[in-house]
């Protein structure tokens, strides 16, 4: 998995942005616990991962924009995507690209719940 | 006739009957003249005045405001109507004002007594309390000032409600910046806060706990300071807080020992250092890291001045104070300050 300050490399990619595709505000972690949970988005980001997979391509996942990340949220979505049957946290640390200005710290916090998920 | 009514046995019988008419009107024990009702009254019942203290802020004074709290509680546990005199206070702040709105909110605090108050005669705490939006939520009959300075929110539904954590942080960078700004780190403190509530709330199965999550209920205030430009935010809720909660009571099953209330402030201090990890309710694997991100957050220095208010325990993280209080806290507070 790569981490970046800003820039956009130039190889095809399938772009997911939390802030404009889902909600400014994430939430709690389950969809029973409030709106925009971690779960929801993971529908999203499921849905993303496998179209970029298709295409033999990074999905590069824009994390700016929104007011913030609950831990519960991050941890349902990514280590959620990574606990998926057919995925390994390897294959989702490859694929997945953060692009993170504002908080960079949250790059090797998603990292940790990914490799974490199955443990 | 005349000569009747004009002499003296008749002047002194007349004298006599005017006395004894006259007396019923003034009664008996009475002295002459109207006298006012003595005391304070709601709705025609004698109210219970109850003082609050001059420095009216639990993480400033937590010692006198769990004392006047705890006035209030065995004072309506006696079935009294109650009159709040703040007419000496001092100093208000929002962490006071709040405290103060989730008890006199909580049903099983009042047992539904009538409750009423009075303002502060110093202007500066006067403006405090009514700049915080304390009363958007309770009703006056004087003119107060707006509440230009403070917002308070409390929680409206079962769920958690991220969008006034947002709410929150753009009133308070507005008021300090003239614009919007994002605050991550805040809003991160804020869901999570929140989110305790509604996760590690007491009870059996899951679905009671989460029942009982969707009663206890909390409320969030932010307050801009005028004269730093700072911004004050206070989280409380009006759970059973945290040392009573079905986590910590896992914890102290985890480590194996019975360990008394004395030791909650170390606990607090090593569950905020990652020395012990706090398991979720659920007990499922990364859960329960709450406390954790909000400390943090304090340490990457998004929010300063964090202090935990919980049961017993008075932790001021600034200063690495953990302290045990002489009167618990039944509930959870969280106040820190942005600039």
């Amino acid at each position: 998995m790569q981490a970046h300050s800003g820039a956009v490399t130039s190889t095809a990619s399938v772009a997911l942005s939390v802030a404009k595709d889902f909600s400014r505000t994430p939430g709690p972690r389950k969809r029973s616990e409030g709106k925009w949970s971690g779960e929801e988005f993971l529908d999203l980001l499921r849905a993303k991962y496998l179209e970029a997979r298709e295409l033999r391509v990074p999905l590069v996942v824009n994390l700016d924009g929104a007011a913030g990340y609950p831990t519960s949220f991050l941890e349902a979505a990514f280590g959620g995507l990574a606990r998926d049957r057919d995925k390994s946290p390897k294959q989702v640390l490859d694929t997945l690209v953060l692009l993170c200005r504002e908080e960079p710290d949250l790059v090797d916090e998603i990292r940790q719940y990914i490799r974490d998920a199955r443990a | 006739m005349k000569k009747l009514y004009g002499e003296p046995p008749w002047k002194e019988h007349s004298a006599r009957r005017s006395a004894a008419q006259l007396q019923p009107k003034l009664g008996r024990s009475k002295p002459a003249g109207h006298q006012r009702r003595q005391g304070y009254w709601l709705r025609g019942r004698r109210a219970l005045r109850i003082k609050a203290p001059s420095v009216f802020s639990l993480v400033q004074n937590h010692d006198e405001m769990l004392f006047f709290i705890g006035l209030l509680k065995s004072a309506f546990a006696r079935n009294n109507s109650v009159v709040i005199d703040m007419r000496d206070v001092n100093k208000v702040t929002s962490d006071g004002v709040i405290v103060m709105l989730s008890k006199l909110s909580d049903e099983a605090f009042v047992r539904g007594n009538d409750f009423g108050g009075n303002q502060p005669r110093n202007r500066t705490a006067r403006e405090g309390l009514q700049r915080s939006g304390f009363f958007e939520f309770v009703s006056t009959r004087s003119l107060v000032e707006p509440s230009e300075h403070g917002r308070i929110r409390r929680k409206k539904s079962f769920q958690v409600e991220s969008e006034i954590a947002d709410e929150l942080i753009r009133f308070a960078t507005t008021k300090m910046f003239h614009a919007p700004q994002c605050r991550p780190g805040v809003y991160r403190v804020l869901v999570e806060c929140m989110g305790n509530t509604h996760e590690h709330a007491p009870g059996g199965a899951e679905d009671d706990a989460l029942d009982r999550a969707g009663r206890e209920s909390w409320w969030a205030t932010v307050y801009v300071h005028e004269t730093t430009n700072r911004a004050s935010f206070t989280f409380v809720d009006n759970g059973v807080g945290i040392f009573r909660s079905v986590t910590v009571r896992k914890i102290r099953r985890l480590l194996g020992a019975v360990i008394g209330d004395s030791a909650n402030p170390k606990l607090l201090e090593d569950i905020l250092q990652g020395r012990i990890q706090f398991p979720s309710r659920t007990g499922k694997k990364n859960r329960g890291k709450g406390l954790r991100a909000i400390f943090r957050q304090f340490q990457a220095g998004t929010v300063k001045e964090l202090v935990i208010i919980a049961n017993d325990v008075f932790a001021d993280v600034a200063r690495g104070r953990y302290d045990l209080m002489k009167i618990p806290f039944a509930g959870t507070l969280l106040h820190w300050e942005i600039e």
